[in-house]
């Protein structure tokens, strides 16, 4: 101390050695020329009064109420009279207790040097936190590490900080003694340390080092800052002064901008790690701490836990990456309550949370109107909870405050009504925390499942904990069940993105089946938790669709079985949904699409008569309920796509209609597309609906309008692909329009081009499998347009090629069946390649090869499991054309050596097949060939016989399926049993061998056998 | 001016039921906080001196579970949510049930700015008063006329005749004094568990 004598200035001492002569013990005098310095500068007073100025102690002087009332004199007195009464009462409580009152081991006061050194020693008057000094003197270490500690300064959220003197270096640093919460992080923070500890700053406080005592805990060295932080000022000092407040905060923001442009977030902006020193200058202490300690919930100052996220921004709350723009959200809720004096959001974690992904907050001018507007607008720029009208950078609001200060005119714009109002819409959309958690992802869920999963496990923690919340809200009152509410509706709308967007994002991202299916079913694990907590028709609907989605990827991965097992789940509990409220038109659209969907699946699997029943029901349904008034245009969608659905099962039994169907569908679609050019399904439905109706002009051969059809039908499939090359659905209906286009060339006879066309169907088919190779649809593409390709080049008389092609489209169609064996539609393809593999051999004369490939055709057919096979009509029809036509091919072989007109014969039963299969596809159409055929084939008896077999068959058929329409009809159940009594006779003019009886109880005539005119025409004879 | 009695926390001392000064000077500094604040909810002097020995009394019988467990609570705290308490007992005792009804009965809050207000007024009050005697006159004088009454330096100076610097270094040395008796006596991080 003697040092200080030198000083004998006649111009102004520095800091430090004003500090120093405060300490100096009274005797120890200055010189004189100093002394009269200080006695008339004025300049060196202000800076004595500022150093031993105690603003906290001078706020509580302030607020001392007065002791006008003596109130200092009564004191004695009632203390003195209380005190005797205390005794007495303690002392007797005492005698009670003293048997097992042990002292504990910890009141043991250590006799610490370092708490007795003398206040003097240290040079500066710390220790100011008057209100939050939590400490016990007793509990100070003499040491850590090696640095001997003078003091504590305070308790903050991540340990204690210290006062401490660092001997090598000889100057004083502040000590934070951290919990680390794993090894991990203790090594990324050393890390990390090394780019903090170079930000040099004068607003950051310098990070010195990272050490671990010989106890293994960590501590972080750094610039010892004398002072208070903006919490304390905040909360005990008398109020910020706007100018302050906005130095504070400039100050702060240049501090920020320093550290990001060295990569560092500090990820915890608040007013506690805004440090003022004894000038008013603001330094930022606690950079990128808080991701390393073991509670994010921050240790208020009042000790009690309460992690409180007050200052967290929206982007954290989602848990989304973090970026500069985070920091200054932190200091615009600064600003926010340096002007205010309360933070932006208070109340329990849970509403805070909401509140900071939901609500603005008060604007400033309405807590403190002398808040200038332009700084109001600042704040809330800053304070913005979407980003991209957020500063960009600590950089740009530090440049608007300064603005602000020198007067000239900032750049962030005040809210405008329609900011305003956009803002109220966002608040009143479904955008929750949760949701932008999810909106965010979905980039990284395409990755990976890890993340959906994690994805889910929040979601699912809201739950369990809304759960709770609802609980506690029975015992307790109705605004916690309001909140319980609040939370539930939080959790379910997560639940609803991760079954609506999510899955509507990842539709058309390859490979993605498998996530999405863990998703929605952990969605749905979700959703039954909900349930449990209420019952909500929300929950209803969002199940539905989340078993419809399920079983949608199903489809995709081949598994019609499973899938159909979740339609069927939609199905059930839409159609309970609706039975008890047939006024609720959500519920009626879901049964709808569950229906729609089985109808699909039959489809598929070829059950077509199930399939056209079941698009039926599915068509009167949604005309019910646009009848009554739902104009949604998704609903319309729906519509079209459930009228493709019909069409493609009409057309496929070969009924009339499908045109009219496919006509309404494209129509109605066409119409969305003008109303909604921007919804891209739209589009895509109406390019199927083109799609059809181009396949019915194909097939029947109408050359200028499957030119007209296929042509539009590749330009708007070129111009989907175009805004979206990557959406593999759209690249599907590119392939698909490629190979369309090629078939009508086909018909035309231009085979070269149709090739060209068909081989890069192929090619775009092979490139959307290769892509995902989890999606067994895109294989069976692959699969069926070898087909394709393989018909072109039959019919341009490539034949090696064309055996080739089909070839390679029986392997994948048999792979594929193996891979799934109760998918019959695999089977079924493989079989139809089989017998056009066996056709083509017949039509270049190789019989026996032909009568091979309906073997193996035969014998897949017959290795289809029962249950399944056996079930399926298109399993049956197809051994039965198989069966005959190998039967002709065979006798034709016999033949042929006596007989030349084999090959002939050998067409008759293909023809006779063809009447096998119009029985079951086309009734109409069957009834006419078979007649036709009957008139040619007259020489024959065998193909007679058949042929006559299958007219009555057809009559009978046609009839049934008229009686189960019309059920009721008599004339016409008597014209079917006349009918089929025609035909019987008629057989057996030409076979006398028939056994009448035998064939009258044929399953095919079950109706009719229970008809009166039956029995009547029959039984007598 | 200093001894080692003053380095330890009051709040630790009294946990030793033996240590009877600490004790006195516990209640010395705490009875003006409790009996003011009941005062200014409206008791009457008798009554309000009833409650804060009932207050102490409880902090009595429960100090020795006291706890450095700033995480928990501080004795702040804690302090005013025992003097609600029998306050609220209190009414009851002396209230019909429908007059109960009259009473708006405020929850507990730790951040009761009244209470704070109190407490902090009265621990400052207390500690001004003991360190006033520990200081000499002179020194005293320095300091309050420039930090209580705010008055200059310069013009202190000149009244007491000192020079300006030791006008100073009182005023830093007494509220360095002062900070630390607060801290003795007000040092309030803790919890009472179970009481």
């Amino acid at each position: 101390m003697a040092g200080s004598k030198i000083v004998d200035a006649s111009s102004c001492p520095n800091g430090p050695t004003l500090a120093a002569l405060l300490s100096l013990p009274a005797d120890d005098s200055l010189t004189i020329s100093l002394r009269n310095h200080l006695a008339h500068c004025a300049a060196c007073q202000y800076r004595l009064d500022q150093l031993t100025d105690s603003p906290e102690l001078a706020g509580v002087l302030e607020r001392l109420i007065p002791d006008a009332d003596g109130w200092s004199h009564r004191i004695d007195e009632v203390v003195a009279r209380i005190n005797s009464r205390i005794i007495s009462a303690v002392s007797q409580q005492e005698l009670s207790t003293t048997a097992h009152l042990a002292r504990p081991s910890f009141l043991d006061t250590k006799d610490n040097s370092a708490t007795t050194t003398p206040m003097g020693g240290i040079q500066t008057s710390e220790g100011r936190e008057l209100e939050n000094s939590p400490r016990v003197i007793a509990e100070i270490p003499t040491k850590i590490g090696r640095y001997p500690i003078l003091k504590t300064l305070g308790v903050g959220g991540m340990g204690v900080v210290y006062l401490a003197f660092d001997e090598q270096l000889q100057r004083k640093v502040a000590i934070k003694t951290i919990d680390i919460a794993s090894r991990d992080k203790q090594l990324r923070l050393e890390r990390e340390a090394i780019a903090i500890a170079r930000l040099d700053s004068a607003e950051v406080v310098r990070l010195y080092s990272v050490e671990r005592t010989e106890t293994g805990e960590t501590f972080l060295t750094m610039e010892f800052v004398d002072g208070l932080s903006l919490l304390d000022q905040l909360r005990n000092g008398p109020r910020v002064e706007i100018d302050h407040a906005v130095d504070i905060c400039l100050q702060a923001a240049r501090g920020l901008h320093a550290a990001h442009l060295a990569g560092i977030l500090h990820r915890d902006i608040k007013p506690g790690n805004i440090l003022l020193d004894r000038t008013g200058r603001a330094k930022i202490v606690d950079f990128s701490l808080a991701q390393f300690t073991q509670t994010d919930a921050a240790l208020t100052r009042t000790g009690v836990v309460v992690g409180t996220p007050t200052y967290m921004s929206p982007e954290q709350v989602a848990g989304t990456p973090l970026d500069p723009r985070c920091d200054v959200y932190g200091l615009g809720c600064v600003l926010y309550e340096a002007l205010t004096g309360i933070p932006p959001f208070q109340g329990t974690t849970f509403q805070i949370l909401r509140q900071i992904s939901q609500d603005e907050p008060i604007a400033p001018r309405r807590l403190n109107e002398q808040i200038p507007l332009d700084l109001q607008t600042i704040c809330q720029k800053a304070m913005s909870k979407q980003l991209d009208q957020r500063y960009a950078s600590a950089d740009e609001l530090a440049a608007d405050l300064s603005r602000w200060k020198s007067g000239d005119a900032i750049h962030a714009r005040p809210t405008s009504t329609f900011e305003g109002l956009l803002r109220w819409t966002r608040k009143n959309r479904r955008v929750t925390a949760l949701i932008s958690t999810i909106a965010a992802l979905l980039l990284v869920i395409t990755l990976g499942s890890v993340f959906s999963v994690w994805l889910i496990a929040r979601a699912n923690r809201t739950i369990e904990s809304e759960k709770n919340l609802a609980l506690a809200a029975e015992v307790r009152s109705a605004n916690m069940a309001d909140e319980a509410s609040r939370q539930r509706t939080l959790a379910l709308e997560t639940l609803n993105d991760l079954i609506f967007k999510v899955q509507e994002q990842l539709k058309d991202t390859p490979r993605s089946l498998e996530t999405r299916q863990t998703i929605l079913e952990s969605a749905l694990v979700g959703l039954n938790r909900v349930v449990d907590v209420q019952n909500d028709t929300r929950v209803d609907h969002s199940s539905i669709v989340a078993h419809q989605r399920i079983g949608d990827i199903l489809v995709a991965q081949g598994d019609a079985e499973s899938a159909r097992l979740q339609y069927e789940l939609a199905r059930e509990l839409a159609q309970a949904t609706y039975q008890s409220n047939p006024k609720d038109r959500r519920a009626g659209r879901d049964l709808a699409s569950s229906i729609s969907s089985l109808a699909g699946l039959e489809q598929e699997t070829f059950e077509i008569v199930d399939s056209e029943s079941l698009f039926q029901q599915a068509l009167e349904l949604q005309s019910t309920i646009i009848a009554m008034g739902d104009d949604d245009p998704l609903l319309q969608s729906e519509m079209a796509h459930t009228l493709i659905g019909l069409g493609d099962a009409r057309s496929m039994i070969g009924g009339s209609g499908a045109a009219d169907l496919y006509q309404r569908s494209f129509e109605s679609m066409q119409q969305l597309t003008r109303e909604f050019p921007e919804v891209l399904e739209y589009s895509r439905r109406r390019a199927t609906a083109v799609d059809r109706l181009s396949n019915l002009a194909i097939n029947e051969g109408d050359f200028n309008e499957s030119e007209r059809l296929t042509e539009l039908r590749l330009d708007l499939a070129t111009d989907m692909i175009r805004q979206q090359p990557q959406n593999s659905t759209l690249q599907r209906e590119y392939a698909r329009s490629l190979n369309q286009r090629g078939r009508a060339l086909a018909i035309q006879d231009r085979l070269e081009e149709a090739l060209e066309y068909v081989i890069k169907a192929t090619e775009v088919f092979q490139e959307i499998a290769t892509a995902d190779p989890t999606n067994a649809i895109a294989e069976s593409d692959v699969g069926q347009q070898w087909f394709c390709q393989a018909l072109i080049r039959f019919q341009a008389d490539e034949m090696d090629q064309a055996q080739a092609a089909w070839q390679k489209s029986l392997e994948i169609h048999e792979r594929l069946w193996k891979a799934q064996p109760t998918n019959t539609r695999y089977a079924l393809l493989a079989v139809e390649v089989r017998t056009m593999i066996g056709n083509a051999k017949m039509h270049q004369g190789d019989l026996a090869s032909a009568v091979m490939d309906y073997d193996a055709a035969i014998e897949l057919l017959k290795e289809l499991p029962s249950e399944i096979g056996g079930q399926n009509k298109t399993v049956k029809l197809a051994l039965a054309i198989c069966l005959p036509v190998r039967d002709a091919l065979n006798m034709a072989i016999q033949l042929s050596d006596v007989q030349p007109q084999s090959i002939e014969l050998a067409s008759d039963a293909e023809q006779l097949a063809i009447g096998y299969y119009a029985l079951y596809q086309d009734l109409e159409m069957g009834q006419t060939l078979a007649r036709k055929l009957l008139r040619v084939h007259t020489k024959d008896p065998i193909v007679r016989r058949h042929l006559t077999f299958c007219c009555a068959v057809v009559f009978a058929r046609s009839c049934q399926a008229e009686f189960e329409k019309q059920a009721g009809s008599r004339n016409l159940d008597s014209e079917a049993v006349h009918n089929l009594g025609d035909s019987l006779r008629e057989l057996m003019v030409l076979d006398p061998t028939v056994n009448r009886n035998g064939l009258l109880q044929d399953p095919n005539f079950r109706v009719l056998r229970s008809l009166p005119e039956f029995d009547v025409l029959f039984s007598k004879k | 001016m200093t001894s080692t009695r003053t380095q330890s926390s009051l709040l630790i001392r009294i946990r030793d039921t033996s240590d009877t000064d600490s004790w006195s000077l516990f209640v010395r500094v705490y009875t003006p906080i409790v009996y003011r604040f009941l005062m200014n909810k409206g008791l009457q002097d008798a009554d309000a001196a009833d409650v804060t020995q009932d207050v102490l009394i409880e902090v009595a019988q429960c100090i020795r579970r006291f706890e450095y467990k700033p995480e928990q609570g501080r004795f702040r705290d804690w302090l005013a949510i025992v003097t609600r308490r029998k306050m609220y007992r209190f009414w009851e005792r002396g209230k019909s049930v429908t007059g109960l009804e009259a009473i708006v009965i405020e929850p507990a809050q730790a951040h009761d700015a009244e209470w704070i207000d109190i407490y902090q007024g009265e621990l400052l009050r207390i500690a001004l008063e003991r360190v006033k005697q520990d200081v000499e006159a002179t020194t005293w004088s320095a300091f309050s006329k420039t930090w209580i009454d705010n008055i200059s330096a310069a013009e202190v100076a000149q009244e007491l005749k000192l020079p300006i610097d030791l006008v100073y270094s009182a005023k830093s040395r007494v509220l360095k004094r002062l900070e630390v008796e607060i801290r003795m006596l007000g040092d309030d991080c803790g919890w009472i568990k179970d009481c």
